[in-house]
């Protein structure tokens, strides 16, 4: 590029008129012709070191991305597998209860099925009366009233 | 979205990313992480992005709000110093002392420049976002935004300017007690 035209694309720069790829080409003009233009060529080699990228980074991220995908998918995996074998057992539990007890079972009419609960249910009554104090002193009682001393 | 789509339309911008998430997070250790994260997200989001008629903004903003959360979350030290050390070490990479003494001469006007100048020509110079781009993330008018580029470039020339010919004069004011 010429010295005219470098000045002319510089001037378009320092306006804040070029585009990027005006920029990449002034940037490659000065740093072809450092002693004509100090000034940007220092500039532009310190936005060069900064922009300066490691060797492989895309590769290296995708890399990441695969990895974590693979993680997740065993991960999936794993549960399924476990939450398979998991119902599996469970299923073969209740194949095996319900299999073994229903010819066993005794099928009680509706008046056995009171009778069982109420004897159960006394039995927890009984369970819930306090006991007779021996000491006590029995005052008076009649149907409704009864008036003891300890 | 397939993952050759995304491999095309989103992972180059990773490059374009990884100045600005060096910058934001002020620590290179913390990049690379960081850069992951955002492309994961990108990827779990992968069939979102396919809905946007042009991604970029989305993008930029899932990065930049992933940058934000994680300093949120651990307040990073330091800094400039860090930068500068990086600097100092570039021999490594075939830098002479005196290129070394330039750039961390161009870190220190663009740090010094005004938050508005700084955020602008950073964008555009270092990251190569186009103005659309840069009015997404600072919402900032693109015609403002030209104006505020077009000042910072002058300011950074300036100073540059200023250094040296400083530097040049006092060379020669040297040079010219000793002989």
């Amino acid at each position: 590029m010429k010295q005219e035209e470098i000045n002319k694309l510089l001037e378009k720069y320092y306006s804040g008129e070029t585009n990027l790829e005006e920029e990449a080409k002034l940037k490659e003009a000065v740093e072809s012709n450092p002693d004509d233009c100090r000034d940007e060529q220092l500039a532009f080699g310190f936005y060069q070191q900064e922009n300066t990228v490691p060797e492989g980074l895309e590769d290296q991220l995708f890399k990441g991305i695969q990895d974590q995908e693979h993680r997740t998918r065993f991960l999936r995996n794993r549960w399924l597998k476990y939450s398979s074998a998991a119902a599996a057992v469970a299923l073969a539990v209740s194949i095996f209860w319900f299999s073994h007890q229903s010819p066993n079972q005794v099928k009680l009419t509706k008046d056995e099925q009171f009778a069982i609960m109420e004897k159960a249910l006394m039995q927890v009554s009984n369970g819930l009366q306090p006991q007779d104090d021996k000491d006590m002193l029995v005052l008076y009682q009649d149907d409704q009233l009864e008036i003891v001393a300890n | 979205m397939t993952a050759e789509q995304f491999k095309k339309d989103i992972l180059p911008w990773s490059r374009k990313l990884y100045p600005m998430v060096k910058r934001l997070l002020k620590n290179d250790v913390e990049v690379q992480d960081a850069l992951q994260d955002v492309m994961l997200k990108l990827w779990n989001k992968r069939h979102q992005i396919l809905r946007h008629g042009k991604p970029d903004g989305y993008v930029l903003t899932v990065c930049r709000n992933h940058c934000l959360d994680v300093l949120k979350k651990k307040r990073v030290l330091l800094v400039e110093e860090q930068d500068d050390h990086r600097i100092i070490n570039l021999p490594e990479q075939g830098a002479t002392m005196d290129v070394r003494e330039q750039l961390m001469i161009v870190r220190q006007i663009i740090d010094q420049l005004p938050d508005k100048y700084r955020e602008v020509i950073q964008y555009r110079e270092i990251d190569g976002l186009d103005f659309e781009e840069i009015r997404l993330l600072t919402g900032y008018e693109v015609a403002h935004l030209r104006v505020l580029l077009s000042r910072a470039r002058l300011k950074v020339k300036d100073e540059i300017r200023e250094i040296y010919d400083y530097e040049t004069r006092g060379n020669q004011q040297i040079a010219g007690k000793i002989l």
